[in-house]
């Protein structure tokens, strides 16, 4: 089902939680909202399922509008951060109460809610986990269980809160990749806060960034790392070396030291230039290649990791490169930024 | 065998000497005994002074059964009302954010830093001949002090605040997530409250009615200053101990007396049961 959310605000006690936020989700995708603590990604999802009210704005399902349903008629699979399954229930019950508590006559016979307990159990990899307690389980074991129970609702769409935020790295990778799988077999559509990028970049179809209350960028994985739209994006999504630069006629200086990247349209005057370490390649002395001196070097897994001073106005940055580079504390070195964003002075956001 | 070097060095080294440590331990049992024990073991011996027989005329006697009588009901009547309203206050105060939260959560300690008398005194002040609402209860024929019906609402009103602050903290901790993931689920506001708040809360609850519940058939201020101390009528199990005893009627005074006492073992009893067997619920809550 398609989620459309229009001109959403909400207040916290004169703090903005949400600022005029509208996103689109369609059918079957799978959204991220990625964001700092305090951006207002909870607070959005939220609002989609119903458990909390907006100030102003309209949420629509399908063509629906389901603004003033409250949270049990929107039928939604809402996924909490830290599980919230009942303690006092065994797994096999938790994942049965949305059919238990329905109304008789929609309810399905016992038989079937018991079937449809073991399938999703199978589903989830937890075939023979149903009679234990939600106490008796590992983190990793919860949170499939609380999957589970949302599924066996039938929701329209699968809302989940920092689903992974409280496991550790390696259970997380390997429920990432089973999201991914469960997603694509029942085909829901799926909304799952994040403030971990690399979990939004990897398991996403499209990322939704949120700071301060608003949408700074909706975009596929390259759209937001390659390309990102504000300086928040740029400087919040993987790493960047800041540089004050000068826009002049187009062109990009460094001090008075041409650069051979694009400034786009920016109009002349002071500017930023973010550049990602792995975009400053190490080359020959140049009219375009900045020089700097080499303050330390760190291995970095498989690459190499150079802390330099420019020459010119005497600014950090940070390299990555492959180990074969030959290079040492103090030693005298060239850099061409190969790729780097541009933003106007006034743009900076953060 | 292994750690036992370690546990011996452990305690020589924050321990007093032997000889410190049974002083306190007999200091502290010879107190218990002394404040506690003898006490209750005289109440029943008191009571059963005169044989068996005497002590069950006693508590036959038709006032005694009419002060068992009313204590009961009175208990009846205000520990399920505190039950309900404990319950909602709790429910209140832990699961939602509201202007005045701070103020509601005051009043319901309030009782318990009143004085019971003071307590009664307000109801006589309210409801008394003289009081407030006095002439228009008179003109209408409804009598509260002096009456079961003010004794009743003094009981409730000292006795409120047992159950919520028993149930407050737990809530706290708790949370609200498994009622919204219940709503999520489609439950109901009722069912919500049905199978998922009450079944986390249940030992709480219980041990917070069986407080109140003690409390409520001991309370001797409050109704005290209510009741009227008419015989057969108003007065209460510890009302009509004391007006035996001021009577010089000793061994009626410790048999009825001797029928609280027990309630009070019992009460521990079951509260050392469930405070075995489930710790951690309980856990959560502050010793009053």
């Amino acid at each position: 089902m398609r989620i459309t959310v229009q001109n959403i605000a909400k207040n916290f006690s004169n703090m903005k939680a949400l600022d005029s936020v509208s996103i689109d989700v369609k059918s079957g995708e799978l959204v991220a909202l990625l964001g700092p603590s305090g951006s207002g990604k909870t607070t959005l999802l939220r609002i989609v399922a119903g458990l909390e009210t907006p100030d102003a704005g309209t949420v629509l399902f399908g063509d629906e509008d389901a603004s003033s349903w409250p949270v049990q008629k929107r039928q939604v699979g809402f996924v909490f951060q830290h599980y919230a399954l009942f303690r006092h229930m065994t797994v096999g019950n938790n994942i049965a109460f949305g059919q238990d508590v329905r109304p008789r006559r929609a309810r399905l016979a016992k038989s079937v809610i018991k079937d449809r307990v073991r399938d999703l159990l199978r589903l989830v990899q937890l075939d023979d986990m149903e009679a234990r307690y939600p106490s008796q389980l590992s983190g990793g074991q919860r949170q499939r269980v609380a999957l589970a129970r949302a599924l066996a609702i039938e929701p329209r769409v699968l809302l989940l809160d920092e689903p992974f935020g409280a496991l550790d790295a390696k259970v997380r990778k390997d429920l990432r990749a089973w999201l991914r799988q469960i997603h694509d077999e029942t085909g829901l559509t799926t909304l799952f806060v994040t403030h971990d990028q690399e979990e939004a970049l990897e398991l996403a179809d499209r990322i939704v960034v949120m700071n301060k209350g608003m949408v700074e960028q909706v975009g596929t994985a390259d759209d937001v790392f390659d390309s990102a739209a504000t300086p928040f994006v740029q400087d919040f999504i993987g790493e960047s070396n800041k540089l004050a630069v000068d826009i002049l006629r187009g062109a990009v200086f460094l001090r008075g030291q041409k650069l051979s990247v694009s400034a786009g349209n920016l109009a002349d005057g002071p500017a930023i230039l973010y550049v990602r370490p792995h975009h400053l390649l190490i080359s020959e002395p140049g009219a375009l290649a900045m020089p700097a001196t080499v303050t330390g070097i760190r291995r970095s897994g498989a690459r190499y990791r150079i802390d330099a001073i420019l020459s010119n106005g005497q600014q950090q940055v940070e390299i990555e490169c492959r180990t074969t580079v030959q290079v040492s504390a103090g030693s005298q070195i060239h850099l061409i930024p190969e790729y780097g964003r541009v933003f106007a002075q006034n743009g900076l956001g953060s | 065998m292994s750690d036992r070097p370690t546990l011996k060095g452990r305690h020589a080294s924050v321990s007093e000497p032997r000889l410190v440590r049974w002083l306190l331990v007999a200091i502290a049992l010879a107190f218990l005994c002394v404040s506690v024990v003898l006490p209750l073991v005289s109440v029943f011996s008191e009571a059963l002074r005169n044989g068996v027989s005497a002590y069950i005329d006693s508590i036959t006697d038709p006032d005694a059964i009419s002060a068992i009588k009313l204590t009961l009901l009175v208990a009846f009547i205000a520990v399920p009302f505190n039950l309900v309203f404990g319950v909602a206050a709790a429910w209140c105060v832990s699961k939602f954010e509201f202007w005045g939260k701070s103020f509601l959560s005051t009043l319901i300690d309030l009782p318990f830093s009143v004085s019971p008398v003071i307590s009664g005194l307000i109801y006589v002040l309210l409801y008394g001949a003289h009081g407030w609402f006095g002439p228009w209860l008179q003109a209408h024929n409804v009598h509260i002090i002096f009456a079961t019906a003010g004794i009743v609402m003094a009981t409730t009103f000292v006795t409120f605040p047992f159950v919520a602050r028993e149930l407050i903290p737990l809530m706290q901790e708790q949370g609200s997530d498994e009622e919204q993931a219940a709503l999520s689920l489609g439950a109901s506001g009722w069912q919500t409250f049905r199978r998922v708040t009450l079944p986390n809360i249940r030992w709480s609850l219980l041990y917070g009615v069986l407080l109140c519940n003690a409390r409520a058939m001991g309370e001797f201020g409050a109704v005290s200053v209510v009741s009227g101390h008419i015989r057969g009528l108003t007065n209460t199990m510890p009302l009509h101990v004391e007006i035996l005893y001021n009577e010089y009627n000793f061994v009626a005074a410790f048999s009825v007396a001797s029928l609280l006492a027990l309630l009070a073992l019992v009460t521990l009893a079951v509260k050392s049961f469930l405070e075995w067997r489930h710790a951690d619920e309980l856990a959560a809550k502050h010793k009053h």
